[in-house]
């Protein structure tokens, strides 16, 4: 029996490309699922897959596009414009520019990828410090644990960041 | 190179020490601030491992613009993103795979032995031909992946075609008509040898002695020895000579005979004769015609026969079950 293209491809690329992923992401499930999705971008994609000529270029870019997938990016902005939308009736407040909302919605895409990317403690120490402004020694005793450990946790998500390649 | 990533490693994490320490609001942030700019300034790797976490924390802080109704907007977001799976779908490449290795074997089943096929009286496999001898002495012979089943009774004699090609001698029997039902219409004899073959979109039928009722759904005919006619559901075809003899003695012999038939149908015959599959691409051969005898028990034979008259075929066995054919 032949072997088919994408079967090759998959021995041979899956292992590092699922690697590749786990040390940016971090989360194993995570990037078991957009190793899996590579693929099958792959599967629906027009290439002709013996014609990809640097395999692993290929599945790197096209893995980092998946890291912010478009289902994600979209169930972001429902939420935020359905939101907005209840904030202007409540309010009155002013619609903000369409540069404003893209922005947003933006940085919370990116930061929704970090977030489930990080353990939940150090995605709670971040959030609480960074988006809702508490104080470094607010956030410890909100969450019962020294100033020294929300610290790392900080550290923790920050370099995260810089993992994830993006080009901010 | 080693040393040079664990290197960069612990750059990016005194980078991240340093933005933390930035906020924390225990600190003199002024003392602060001076000493990580001078961390800065110390080695352009330091300045460009800060810069990505340095921006993402401005573009968070861009969000101050919101003002107070902003915590509402973040929390919706952020849990609608984080909760969106990063799969579109829960299916990833293996069951995908697993589906088709799994459902292609019977897929195919399917294709080729339809439940009709398979629970039939009578079938034979791809090259197998079998004959028999019926309880009324009547002589059947089926050809390559055929199938009947047979219903006799005190009234009638139904032998009922479902696929492929039978050769039949009928024995004489003044009280019970003998019937081949096909799935456009039925022949009725009294006593005489003919070939039916179902070709899918019509059937064939070839008179080699005496004569038969040809019946649809609106007519009927009447096919006598040396002619032949294809039938559908609508329409009786006209009648057409043949050579009945050479087709009766081609049928005993195993070979088929054709005599400017069109190269595509000829290879969907000797297809029907393979153990594998025979692809070919129709359009390719649009044009060729064929007049030869080729062996039915031994379609490599035929087919490199076939070869010698068109050398422009390639033929390519990509394994013992598919043969794939194509023009140069």
């Amino acid at each position: 029996m032949s072997v088919s293209p994408i079967e090759l491809l998959y021995k041979d690329h899956h292992l590092w490309l699922f690697r590749w992923l786990r040390k940016r992401l971090g989360c194993a499930d995570n990037a078991a699922d957009i190793a899996h999705d590579t693929f099958m971008r792959l599967f629906d994609s027009a290439h002709s897959l013996s014609t990809i000529e640097q395999p692993r270029a290929y599945l790197t870019s096209t893995a980092k596009n998946l890291i912010i997938d478009k289902a994600r990016r979209k169930a972001v902005e429902a939420a935020f414009l359905e939101q907005l939308a209840l904030a202007m009736q409540q309010d009155n407040v002013h619609y903000p520019s369409p540069d404003l909302i893209h922005d947003a919605i933006e940085i919370l895409t990116q930061l929704s990828v970090l977030l489930s990317c990080v353990p939940k403690k150090a995605a709670q120490a971040f959030k609480l410090h960074y988006l809702d402004g508490l104080k470094q020694q607010a956030v410890a005793e909100e969450m019962g644990v020294t100033s020294r450990t929300v610290r790392a946790y900080l550290t923790q998500v920050l370099v995260k960041i810089q993992r994830l390649e993006w080009d901010i | 190179m080693q040393r040079n990533e664990a290197g960069t490693e612990a750059i990016i994490e005194q980078a991240a020490q340093w933005l933390v320490t930035l906020s924390d609001e225990s600190q003199d942030q002024r003392v602060v601030m001076s000493q990580y700019q001078h961390w800065k300034q110390a080695d352009p790797r330091h300045a460009e491992a800060a810069s990505n976490m340095e921006r993402f924390l401005e573009r968070i802080h861009s969000m101050d613009e919101w003002g107070a109704d902003k915590s509402p907007l973040i929390n919706a977001s952020l849990k609608a993103g984080i909760q969106s799976s990063a799969r579109s779908a829960k299916t990833g490449v293996w069951p995908v795979l697993a589906i088709m290795f799994v459902l292609l074997p019977s897929w195919l089943l399917w294709q080729f032995f339809p439940p009709a096929y398979l629970f039939a009286d009578i079938h034979t496999a791809s090259g197998e031909w079998h004959q028999q001898v019926l309880a009324d002495g009547s002589h059947i012979s089926l050809g390559s992946h055929s199938a009947v089943d047979l219903q006799f009774d005190a009234r009638q004699r139904t032998v009922n075609l479902i696929s492929g090609d039978i050769w039949v001698d009928v024995a004489k029997d003044a009280e019970r008509p003998f019937v081949i039902q096909t799935r456009y219409g039925e022949i009725r004899a009294l006593g005489t040898r003919f070939i039916v073959r179902d070709e899918e979109e019509q059937i064939r039928l070839m008179m080699i002695e005496s004569s038969v009722q040809v019946s649809n759904q609106q007519r009927h005919g009447v096919v006598n020895a040396g002619q032949q006619m294809v039938f559908d559901q609508q329409r009786l075809g006209a009648i057409e000579a043949i050579n009945s003899a050479s087709i009766d003695a081609a049928w005993q012999s195993k070979v088929l005979m054709v005599e400017g038939v069109p190269l595509a149908n000829v290879l969907r015959e000797l297809d029907r004769y393979r153990k594998g599959k025979l692809v070919f691409n129709d359009s390719a051969l649009a044009g060729l015609t064929v007049s030869a005898v080729l062996p039915l028990d031994d379609t490599d034979k035929a087919l490199s026969l076939l070869q010698a008259r068109y050398p422009q075929l390639a033929l390519y066995s990509l394994s013992p079950y598919l043969t794939y054919l194509s023009t140069e």
